[in-house]
């Protein structure tokens, strides 16, 4: 039986997604054989990451500033939203350095087996910043599975009639590998949608 | 030879197996439950990497053991599987493989009793028959079918949560749906083309495979799919579930307009599972080239012994064959040419 504090530690800590009770306890462990310096700045971090942390309210970034860097940054071009499941996926798209453009965060994608509708997601903010906005460009950087694709055909139809582009990411052989490690779909996808050269 | 040497520890009943000198044409015989079914899953395992039925990796290990491997020399490849643990490793020649390139190696076709539920079984049955033969002959299919049945899941969910809102899948539903009936409808015909001549050979009666949509196609598939949901929108918000697609496909074998479920005989109906089969090892043939290896277990004793012998004659001396039977007198054109193991209690004798 593990001491009281370190029992909640550990219930604690497993909540996280990826950490099991037995990583949990591992952390615990370790922290318990580092310096006291070590477990407060830890615990600061913790504190002030949910303190200083805000959402920003136009796209749905996590931000220390509301709206964000990304939505205040006039260079930015304002006439393309890319549209993503979860604020995390800005910055994967952000270290390509290549798109310039605006974000909005949806916050999951439609399934109702898993209890999400429309209405639980940032839809609708995503509609009312189209309305009377300049944005000529919607790329939906949603996963390629049957929800992913569903929620942006859904955004697609509530957006019939404006007269906006809309674009999801290409699917195929990922870069840098070799054809034949590439699964028999995708090599099929990268076939049906090759490009000139 | 394909397989040569097969090696077997710990699966199903099988302490420990070790053969070489597998032999072109083999028959096994022995008892019921006495093994023969669990070795040719052995050897199904080591070209395809999962088991004859979908059941879980640990309920192939031998009772109160907790690891199983099978290894064997297929085509100067030593391929090996080994389960421990939840975790399974993959091997050719010593180095560590992904699914793709274990099951690249040898191709492998399985003749088993149930089987006949192409011929006697529910719609589901044929259903799920027609599916998997499809899938394996056509990845296309098989991601059409995940995609289709995913969707699907998701609208019902939709229609008993929020009924109004199901015309968000009907996208995919539609895009996947009709895929799915248009490679159906071509591929219907290329087994018709070829199950005709076979059976006709065997009983000479006309047979035909039936591909029953549930909905009339005008135009494009998808147009009628999509009108189809449409009329049904009502009868949907009731009953809760979708009640048109490709999910509701019906197959039927007919001779002379007549369902084979009521007309033909327990051995008519076998004939036209193992003509079926055959239709599908001369289609996976000109696809993926090779001869697969034909795992035949106890699928002839229904037959009489012309058809049997047509059978064998059909399958030439072009595949290694794996026979099993209880007694070997039930199949001497076999046990003539066959090297001959005894199977008891999981031990296998040569």
């Amino acid at each position: 039986m593990f001491p009281k504090n370190l029992g909640q530690f550990i219930r604690l800590f497993s909540r996280l997604p990826g950490i099991g009770v037995k990583t949990s306890e591992r952390l615990g462990f370790y922290i318990l054989s580092q310096p006291k310096e070590f477990a407060d700045s830890l615990s600061d971090a913790i504190h002030f990451l949910k303190e200083k942390a805000k959402l920003c309210s136009l796209c749905g970034n996590i931000s220390e500033d509301d709206p964000c860097v990304l939505c205040t940054d006039t260079h930015r071009d304002q006439s393309v939203i890319c549209v993503v499941e979860n604020a995390m996926d800005i910055y994967s798209i952000e270290a390509t350095h290549i798109y310039q453009g605006l974000y909005h965060v949806l916050g999951g994608v439609i399934s109702p087996l898993d209890g999400i509708m429309p209405k639980d997601l940032k839809i609708e903010s995503l509609l009312k910043r189209i309305q009377g906005s300049s944005i000529k460009e919607i790329i939906f950087a949603t996963s390629p599975t049957t929800e992913g694709d569903t929620t942006a055909l859904y955004i697609k139809e509530m957006l019939k009639g404006k007269n906006i582009r809309m674009t999801h990411l290409a699917r195929g052989i990922p870069v840098g590998t070799a054809l034949q490690y590439a699964g028999n779909t995708s090599l099929l996808q990268a076939i049906r949608s090759r490009e000139e050269i | 030879m394909p397989l040569e040497k097969i090696k077997i520890l710990r699966f199903r009943n099988h302490k420990e197996i070790e053969i070489e000198g597998v032999s072109a044409t083999n028959l096994l015989i022995g008892e019921n439950g006495s093994g023969k079914t669990n070795f040719l899953e052995a050897i199904f395992l080591l070209c395809r990497a999962s088991p004859f039925r979908s059941v879980s990796f640990s309920d192939l290990i031998q009772w109160n053991e907790n690891s199983f491997y099978i290894g064997g020399l297929i085509d100067n490849l030593q391929a090996e599987i080994g389960y421990s643990l939840e975790k399974k490793v993959l091997k050719i020649n010593s180095k560590t493989v992904s699914f793709q390139e274990f099951t690249s190696n040898q191709n492998v076709l399985t003749f088993l009793p149930e089987d006949i539920f192409i011929a006697s079984g529910s719609p589901e049955d044929r259903r799920g028959f027609i599916d998997k033969i499809l899938s394996s002959l056509d990845s296309e299919y098989f991601f059409a079918l995940q995609r289709y049945h995913q969707a699907l899941k998701q609208r019902n969910s939709q229609l008993k949560l929020a009924p109004k809102d199901a015309f968000i899948w009907n996208e995919e539903l539609i895009r996947w749906g009709s895929k799915l009936i248009e490679k159906r409808l071509t591929w219907t015909q290329l087994i018709n083309k070829s199950i005709r001549p076979i059976y006709y050979d065997w009983y000479q009666q006309e047979i035909e495979l039936k591909y029953l949509n549930t909905f009339k196609i005008e135009n494009s598939i998808a147009d009628s799919f999509a009108k189809t949901l449409e009329k049904t929108k009502i009868q949907e918000v009731y009953k809760k579930c979708t009640q048109t697609g490709p999910h509701r496909d019906n197959f039927e074998i007919l001779s002379r307009a007549k369902n084979s479920r009521f007309f033909a005989s327990q051995g008519q109906k076998r004939a036209i599972s193992l003509a079926l089969k055959l239709c599908f090892l001369e289609n996976s043939e000109k696809i993926f080239g090779g001869a697969p290896i034909l795992l035949i277990d106890d699928v002839l004793l229904e037959l009489d012994a012309n058809r049997r012998e047509k059978f064998l004659e059909r399958i030439g001396e072009n595949y290694q064959t794996f026979f099993t039977a209880t007694s070997k007198e039930l199949l001497p054109t076999i046990q003539r040419k066959a090297r001959v193991f005894r199977v008891e209690n999981g031990m296998i004798l040569g």
